[in-house]
């Protein structure tokens, strides 16, 4: 009677364990987010490489807010950034060519130096720091340019971001590859049939003189990747996407000049 | 025969006794790792890195162990022998040096003496670390692997067409992952991670390789200021309040460096064609969001980015790998056959074991 009664107790002990065991792994999908269209002028060029996506609990409806300031929000785009930093032509041109937002963006070659003063300059004071070596002064030149300029514009996204999402917090964030502009959210948490989730690139991607975020919703079902695709335009029948598209304030670049 | 035993317990006593008790100072007896974690050195004036280290050290421009060209760095101990030293290890270990026979002087010298004169390399290897690097990978990502890229083709000229979708990016991108991870020369000592949550259903087996190890499948991390300095030189770019050694080291309770890079996918080649023209990101997911590896606890690569090619119903081996060696696994236990294990991307070490939810329904 005893031996029945310590196995019948073991058998509910371990069925029990099992399926806290089996909850214990909660179900999980994936969201691919995959680029149409997204191309300006220059074909060449891939606007939705390297940009970063945020991943935001609940639908649109549930992210009315967040939706609300991204189209409040004022943008300044990158030349006119550099414009207001009083960065030179030839400075600005040089960022231009790499389509770079930032100095970190490309190796600075001995042959960029001439002509572009920031570069001339930080080479000069790199010379006199690491006693004379034109390898070093040249590899390590960021150290000496000045920091508005090179982390400036990375600081001003930075706190877009932080004031755009200051009261909805995203579980995930992720940078899209460089060749095929594509982003995947991995384990991303699914209770029941599918759970909504809302994907949004927050930073305004510039394209020719306009500049773009997309705000979409998107149903993940566990144990199977669900593909989101940001299209421009986006089709006017598509009710779970917005897109929100700005007129860039122009600012007038000096041609460079350089010899 | 009493004797002689006495006599030896006495004298081991007595080398006992006199090396537990040199002098009342516990730096004497320490003829090893200066400590950071004292108290006192991380207090009060010394919770300046600066009042006893210096970037660059006057040895700078002497040539490096690691055989690169010299560059500004911390190459030696801080010394507290310099005019201007302001007494940085002498102000409270004054009698140190001159007593218990200079065990002291051994925390740098070559030579425990009151004579010494040579300095260990430093840091010694062997010694362990004290500090945690921080590394913040999301801020690196979005600063310095964020170009885009053009097709290497000029405006105007006539090309052949083709629906390649972008330029393809090469592993030796200046401004990429590759910056601090590259390709490793030489094997490196690798072995399994260690599977905590699931059981093994056999023992190990010998291993088979149909694509022996090689260098090229693994990829090296930065050791030392090399790659970090061409940005962060006297502190540059590093938060604010932070910019100091603090910046980037983080005290923690000493360890030992772990030189084996622990793998779950062994087999797995960096350098394979379908790998090595992918973009890092494309299967390092989390990598992008990560502001402290230490926070990471499991694999960078969520199996979701390998199901996208090796999940496939297509043909070719390779494409349906992961459904063949699941479906061999399913197979063999309800056969109640010696399980399956799975081998194209697992040393047995690992792919012995149960096989995780994950892979089933990523």
């Amino acid at each position: 009677m005893c031996l029945k009664a310590v196995c019948v107790f073991l058998g509910f002990f371990v069925s029990v364990h099992s399926v806290a065991s089996a909850q214990a792994e909660p179900a999980v999908g994936s969201i691919v987010v995959r680029a149409k269209n997204v191309r300006g002028s220059q074909r060449a060029k891939i606007p939705l490489s390297r940009k970063r996506f945020y991943l935001f609990a609940g639908g649109l409806a549930d992210n009315k807010d967040l939706v609300d300031s991204i189209r409040a929000a004022e943008i300044t785009s990158r030349d006119c950034f550099y414009n207001s930093l009083k960065a030179s032509p030839c400075f600005i041109s040089w960022l231009n060519e790499g389509n770079c937002e930032s100095p970190f963006c490309r190796a600075i070659k001995r042959e960029d130096i001439k002509g572009v003063k920031e570069f001339e300059s930080a080479y000069a004071k790199g010379l006199v720091a690491y006693r004379n070596k034109p390898d070093l002064a040249l590899s390590w030149m960021i150290n000496n340019l000045p920091p508005d300029l090179t982390s400036g514009y990375y600081r001003q996204q930075r706190s877009f971001v932080e004031k755009i999402t200051a009261s909805r917090k995203p579980l995930q964030t992720i940078l899209s590859t460089a060749a095929g502009a594509e982003a995947t959210f991995a384990g991303v948490p699914v209770t029941g049939k599918s759970t909504k989730y809302l994907v949004s690139n927050i930073l305004p991607v510039e394209i020719d003189k306009k500049a773009y975020t997309w705000a979409c919703e998107i149903d993940v079902q566990a144990a199977k990747p669900s593909n989101l695709i940001l299209a421009l335009p986006l089709d006017p029948k598509r009710k779970n996407c917005v897109l929100v598209e700005k007129e860039l304030k122009t600012c007038s670049v000096e041609a460079c000049n350089k010899q | 025969m009493k004797a002689t035993t006495i006599i030896l317990l006495v004298i081991a006593g007595c080398i006992f006794c006199s090396s537990v008790f040199i002098t009342p100072s516990s730096a004497q007896r320490r003829a090893q790792a200066f400590s950071h974690n004292t108290p006192e050195h991380k207090t009060g004036r010394y919770a300046d890195c600066n009042v006893c280290h210096q970037l660059p050290t006057s040895n700078w421009v002497s040539p490096r162990r690691d055989k690169l060209p010299p560059f500004p760095d911390v190459i030696n101990f801080p010394n507290p022998h310099r005019q201007g030293a302001g007494n940085i290890c002498f102000a409270c270990h004054t009698n140190a040096a001159f007593s218990g026979g200079g065990v002291f002087c051994g925390t740098c010298h070559t030579v425990p003496s009151m004579r010494a004169r040579a300095v260990l390399p430093f840091p010694v290897q062997g010694r362990a670390r004290q500090f945690n690097t921080i590394f913040p990978h999301d801020v690196h990502q979005d600063l310095i692997a964020r170009n885009e890229r053009y097709a290497d083709v000029a405006v105007a000229h006539f090309v052949k067409a083709s629906y390649s979708p972008s330029p393809k990016l090469t592993a030796d991108d200046p401004y990429s992952c590759a910056v601090c991870h590259q390709t490793t020369v030489q094997i490196p000592k690798n072995g399994p991670r260690k599977l905590t949550n699931l059981k093994a259903l056999s023992d190990v087996a010998a291993d088979t390789f149909e694509r022996p190890i090689k260098a090229e499948f693994f990829k090296g991390s930065p050791d030392g200021h090399a790659s970090c300095f061409n940005c962060h030189y006297q502190y540059q770019y590093l938060p604010k309040g932070k910019q100091n050694c603090a910046g980037c080291h983080e005290l923690t309770r000493p360890y030992i460096e772990r030189r084996t890079l622990e793998r779950y996918s062994t087999k797995f080649d960096h350098s394979r064609t379908g790998h090595v023209e992918n973009d890092c990101a494309a299967c390092h997911v989390r990598i992008t969001q990560n502001s402290k590896v230490e926070l990471m606890k499991d694999a960078d690569v969520p199996i979701a980015a390998c199901w996208r090619c090796h999940a496939t119903q297509e043909e070719g081996r390779s494409r349906r790998i992961l459904l063949d060696e699941i479906a061999a696994r399913d197979s063999s236990i309800e056969k109640k056959e010696a399980p399956f294990q799975c081998t194209y991307c697992h040393t047995s070490a690992i792919g012995r074991y149960e096989i995780p939810a994950s892979h089933r329904k990523p």
